[in-house]
């Protein structure tokens, strides 16, 4: 095997993990670091240039290709097409509401929240809404009552105002626990969509207020209560 | 290198699932309604209240007034009242009257009546304009239970002094009811 004489050393570069030295025909980079005087095997440094040699023609190539292919010919075209389905989405829904009443008076307690809301409905034969009910009922003992109030009449009740997609609902309907209740808050026509320009024409996120009242009964011990509300929105 | 490698498919799941949650949409989305149940207690006063005195013997004047009320007491620890005062006495001057009678011993007394959840003022109580005097009291957790509210009676003796000239008048009485 040819050895050639290492001429000049030198340590490798920070970051770098080979050594380096040259020998009479050119410089080289090696694992193991060898010292002015040592003899390499040539074998590996005429490998090691031969896949650099190697490497190097085979990007040459490849930068190269596109240039050469400059000149293309068209071998099909593709047809992309699209459907958008009808859909519906709420926003940011608020965790929590609390009802409370002033004076003394033995008024309806009242809160308020706002819903964030996006829709999409087929045109013409389209439509979507929003509903609410009571998935969990107050505790009920002793306190107000969704399902068996402890008076007739009593109820939490709600209104709907601001929709600024689809018509608010009428009246004061009662929330009813379970999804076989669940009562219509906004109700959204055919061919409507969510947004700013043209062609929906009302904003980024369709927002909708609901204003809740409680029956202050004489009846309620007196305590903390608490229920679950469930809101869906859906879009055909 | 190779641990980057191998890392880079699960950095791109987290990202994924970040950007999804982050959005915070869905079809469903529930809120909690809480409510803070205070004691409250409200009352309506049938007004006026006419004192008329059967025969012409200087019997005493009588009449009574009726007091509907709403109340709710806390659970263990609550209480409630009513109570009434002369805020305005008798009027015009020459007739009976609540702060200064004409004779000692002329006064406006009461008598309360009236069911649970009410406990009713004890014995003839004398009305006065320094000071309220009891109508009824109420313990911890009493509440009214119909809609139409609970009811308590003051049976009005006003004495029929003939020192007092002959006229109209009329003394205004205030009704408080309290609950805690």
């Amino acid at each position: 095997m040819r050895r050639v004489r290492v001429v000049t050393e030198f340590l490798p570069k920070s970051g770098e993990r080979y050594f380096g030295c040259i020998y009479m025909d050119g410089m080289v980079k090696v694992r193991k670091p060898f010292l002015t005087g040592d003899m390499i095997p040539m074998r590996n440094v005429k490998h090691f240039f031969q896949r650099v040699v190697a490497y190097g023609l085979g990007a040459l190539v490849m930068l190269l290709a596109p240039v050469g292919s400059y000149a293309q010919t068209t071998l099909g075209t593709q047809t992309l097409s699209l459907t958008l389905q009808a859909a519906g989405d709420l926003y940011n829904v608020p965790t929590s509401v609390a009802l409370t009443n002033t004076g003394t008076t033995f008024t309806a307690f009242k809160g308020s929240v706002t819903l964030d809301y996006r829709a999409r409905t087929t045109a013409s034969t389209g439509s979507g809404k929003i509903t609410v009910y009571a998935s969990t009922d107050f505790s009920c003992s002793g306190g107000p009552c969704i399902g068996t109030p402890p008076t007739t009449g009593d109820a939490l009740t709600f209104t709907c105002t601001g929709a600024t997609l689809g018509t608010n609902c009428s009246g004061s309907p009662a929330v009813g626990v379970g999804t076989a209740a669940a009562q219509t808050v906004v109700t959204i026509p055919a061919g409507a969509c969510t947004g700013a320009g043209s062609p929906c024409n009302n904003a980024a996120t369709n927002t909708v207020s609901v204003n809740f009242a409680l029956t202050d009964d004489p009846k309620y011990k007196t305590g903390s209560y608490t229920a679950i509300l469930t809101w869906t929105i859906s879009a055909a | 290198m190779k641990k980057l490698l191998k890392t880079l498919p699960l950095l791109a799941l987290i990202l994924l699932f970040t950007a999804s949650v982050g959005h915070a949409q869905s079809a469903t989305g529930t809120t909690s309604v809480t409510v803070n149940v205070a004691a409250e207690a409200a009352l309506t006063v049938a007004s006026p209240t006419a004192l008329t005195a059967i025969g012409s013997v200087f019997n005493n004047y009588t009449g009574s007034t009726l007091v509907t009320y709403f109340i709710r007491t806390k659970q263990s620890t609550g209480s409630g009242t009513i109570s009434l005062q002369v805020t305005t006495d008798f009027s015009p001057a020459g007739g009976p009257s609540v702060g200064t009678p004409p004779t000692a011993g002329d006064a406006l007394k009461y008598t309360c009546s009236g069911a649970a959840p009410a406990t009713p003022c004890t014995g003839s109580q004398p009305a006065s304009t320094g000071s309220s005097s009891p109508v009824a009291s109420f313990g911890a957790d009493a509440h009214t239970t119909t809609t139409a509210g609970s009811t308590v009676t003051t049976s009005w003796t006003l004495t029929n002094d003939p020192v007092y000239k002959t006229g109209a008048y009329s003394a205004t009485v205030t009704f408080t009811i309290s609950a805690s």
